[in-house]
């Protein structure tokens, strides 16, 4: 037994993309406890719904992060119309899912790149990127933006995508799939990457369960929870939509379940484009908030949730959003206690972090 | 081997020409919808101010009394809420971006202000005391708060610092009174013994004159068929003349002018109508009929007087006077305006809960000895007094 010593790690750090500090209190090699600490990127961005109305609100809120924006915009959408009243078309219904999973692949392939890096093999990031654009080039097409969007609004959507263009999608992200496959294979077969991540970090489906890991996390240990499956927001219950789950609780099944992800999220986006039906995408809303409603979403990093509260004015009274990373800390911190400390950025990379979402 | 997976990928890329493009020689394609930057129009602003009033992150700011319009570009998040929200559609949005700067980037575009016809530019406002009514329509004409009017003191003041020489004010004005530049002569003013006087053969008493009353002189019953003028309180600013649908009255000289109404009728939002009827209860000449089984609104255009009591009274705000073939929309709803509801003789009530039924809005439940109206929900509208069998409600 060694003596007990305390190694910062983070805000700044380079495997991290975003600032979390963990006090890393180690003895030898191990670590026995983590202690994390937020705080460094807040924006006070729900305190804004006291100055900027219900419809504006919708482009701060999907501000409060760059990769999972549109979930956020949708939430807040569906959490004002859900207060109000509003049936929202269901062509704008499909639309939404199809750009919503246009995003998770473009944030699971985004995160695929990280771990790379973060395990040192800058080539397979940099392709894993390299596809990742071709997805940021159909988002910029389709609503104007590479990553911030702002094409939801209370009511519906602001832009309606042609079905010539959806088809294009769909042939696109289908050229684009032999691609990815090359590049998931090195993650799930190569033997440098199974080294690294093979049962480092493991997070039991009972801690997963009470720890309230989210997403990605939970699913990784065995956790059969995917809001897109129990809540029905958007058209996923015409999708036959059926959860990727692993059983093995460490980095290498979180990761497995983040890749079948990004092949489910094709083969949606593929299904829903051959159900969307015709008509208009939006209905125009008149009125204010009145009451309170709170509405789930799976985000790309796990469940986020939504509440908005009006008194009859055109500002709502509170916003709140509880984001996935916010939930998957606790399982974090779990899974830190007893690693070996070269182990700790894939512990930190794994849960996705985003503490933009975070701290909003 | 899985040890090689990737080499042919490597490979690939090795031979392949570059994934990235060679910035800035060669540039990138800009897709239709990129949102870049925020464009003005500076020939088709008026400087409403609505883009300054809609954006998230107050980047714009428009100012009346520079006829500046600013926008602080590292402010502005391509939202494009603004471009969307413009009524004369002179702000569009660029493709291309903000080119990076050391420093905050802002633009201003000067915009020009049109001015009021005949008043001079750099000339104050003055109003010609003589002609002048104080009816105070100038004061809400003013976009900048510039001008008091007090009609019993007689008096009229321009803030000349706030005032932002829009001319707004001057186009309003119903005795011609005011100008920039001090050279107005007004109108003539009516005659000290001129009487403001109805031809009640023609009036059809919709009290539109009485609700253009700057001074409140005016009474008007419909039911029963009462016009009457308070000769002390009429100010003889003569707006009622020039308001009045039928061209019944008559102020001393001033004669009716050519019909403000004319090539116009009431269009009705069907989008946002409840088909509540209350725009047909209220219409002096019958000429709106309107049945919400069938969802139907009709108007009898020979018959309307296009007094706009309906426009007034719809509680959904879908009525309007436009000119045939202009787009209605529903004006929010204000929520705020004194509305009645129905209330129930609980002696008469059969608790039919037809009244339930016909509730447009759904504000009505009548289970047995349990009859409740959400007046939040409510409209006033009084469809309910005209299904019950038993005549138990009534309208407070």
């Amino acid at each position: 037994m060694g003596k007990k010593t305390i190694i910062p790690f983070g805000p700044q750090h380079p495997v991290l993309p975003e600032p979390i500090h963990l006090d890393l209190v180690i003895e030898d090699e191990t670590v026995v406890e983590a202690i994390p600490s937020i705080g460094f990127i807040h924006r006070g961005l729900e305190k804004l719904v006291e100055t900027r109305d219900y419809t504006q609100m919708v482009y701060v809120i999907e501000r409060i992060c760059g990769i999972c924006s549109f979930g956020h915009g949708w939430g807040a959408c569906s959490a004002i119309e859900g207060a109000m009243n509003v049936k929202v078309p269901e062509r704008a219904e499909y639309l939404r899912t199809i750009l919503h999973e246009l995003s998770r692949l473009h944030s699971h392939l985004l995160w695929l790149g990280l771990l790379a890096d973060a395990f040192g093999f800058e080539s397979l990031f940099n392709h894993c990127w390299r596809v990742r654009e071709t997805i940021l080039d159909i988002l910029e097409k389709t609503t104007g933006g590479r990553v911030i969007f702002s094409i939801c609004q209370v009511g519906g959507m602001r832009k309606d995508i042609d079905d010539e263009t959806l088809k294009e999608i769909v042939v696109t992200l289908n050229g684009i799939k032999k691609d990815i496959k090359a590049l998931t294979d090195v993650f799930i077969e190569d033997k440098s990457v199974k080294n690294r991540m093979c049962g480092v970090g493991v997070l039991s489906k009972a801690d997963a369960e009470e720890l309230g890991a989210v997403g990605p996390v939970a699913r990784g240990s065995g956790v059969v929870q995917d809001i897109r499956m129990t809540n029905g927001h958007g058209v996923y219950d015409k999708l036959d939509f059926e959860p990727v789950v692993e059983e093995a609780g460490d980095c290498y099944a979180r990761c497995k379940v983040r890749i079948g992800e990004v092949f489910q999220s094709i083969e949606l986006i593929e299904k829903a484009v051959a159900k969307i039906p015709e008509g208009p995408v939006s209905v125009k809303v008149t009125g204010n908030v009145e009451g309170e409603f709170i509405t789930r979403l799976e985000q790309p990093r796990g469940e986020a949730y939504y509440y908005a509260k009006g008194a009859g004015t055109k500002f709502l009274q509170r916003m709140r959003v509880r984001t996935p990373t916010n939930q998957n800390i606790p399982a974090l911190v779990k899974t830190l206690q007893g690693c070996d400390l070269a182990d700790v950025p894939m512990l930190v990379l794994t849960i996705d972090p985003c503490i933009s979402c975070t701290e909003r | 081997m899985a040890t090689f997976k990737i080499a042919k990928v490597l490979m690939k890329s090795l031979f392949d020409k570059p994934a990235t493009l060679m910035y800035p020689v060669v540039q990138r394609e800009w897709q239709e919808r990129t949102r870049g930057s925020i464009d003005i129009e500076a020939e088709s602003c008026i400087l409403c101010g609505i883009c300054s009033k809609r954006c998230p992150t107050n980047a714009i700011e428009t100012d009346r009394t520079t006829g500046l319009w600013t926008i602080h570009r590292m402010q502005c998040i391509q939202c494009g809420e603004c471009a969307a929200a413009c009524p004369k559609k002179c702000l569009s949005m660029n493709q291309k971006y903000t080119e990076p700067q050391p420093e905050k980037v802002v633009d201003s575009v000067e915009i020009p202000i049109k001015k009021a016809a005949g008043g001079a530019a750099d000339g104050d406002l003055t109003c010609n005391k003589e002609a002048c009514v104080f009816c105070g329509l100038c004061v809400k004409a003013c976009p900048a708060d510039a001008i008091k009017v007090d009609r019993k003191a007689k008096t009229w003041e321009v803030d000349k610092d706030a005032c932002a020489k829009c001319g707004a004010c001057v186009e309003k004005c119903p005795k011609k009174c005011l100008s920039m530049g001090g050279n107005a002569t007004g109108a003539a003013a009516p005659a000290d013994d001129a009487k403001l006087e109805c031809n009640t053969d023609v009036c059809s008493y919709c009290g539109f004159c009485a609700t253009n009353c700057p001074a409140d002189a005016l009474t008007v019953d419909r039911k029963e068929k009462v016009w009457k003028v308070d000769d002390d309180a009429c100010a003889k600013c003569g707006i009622c003349v020039e308001k009045c649908p039928k061209k019944c009255l008559t102020l001393g000289d001033i004669v009716p002018e050519p019909d403000r109404t004319e090539g116009k009728e009431i269009a009705c939002d069907e989008s946002a109508c409840v088909y509540c009827g209350l725009c047909a209860k209220n219409c002096p000449a019958d000429a709106l009929k309107v049945d919400r089984k069938e969802k139907s609104w009709v108007i009898d255009k020979e018959a309307c007087v296009k007094c706009e009591i309906c426009v007034e009274k719809c509680p959904k705000k879908c009525l309007q006077l436009a000119a045939p073939g202009e787009a209605v929309e529903a004006a929010p709803a204000t929520g705020a305006a004194a509305k009645s509801l129905p209330v129930v003789d609980t002696e008469k009530c059969v608790y039919c809960a037809a009244c339930e039924s016909e509730c447009p809005e759904g504000a009505i439940e009548a289970p047995v000895d349990a009859w409740k109206v959400d007046e939040e929900k409510c409209i006033g509208c009084g469809a309910c007094t005209d299904v019950c069998p038993t005549d138990a409600l009534t309208m407070k």
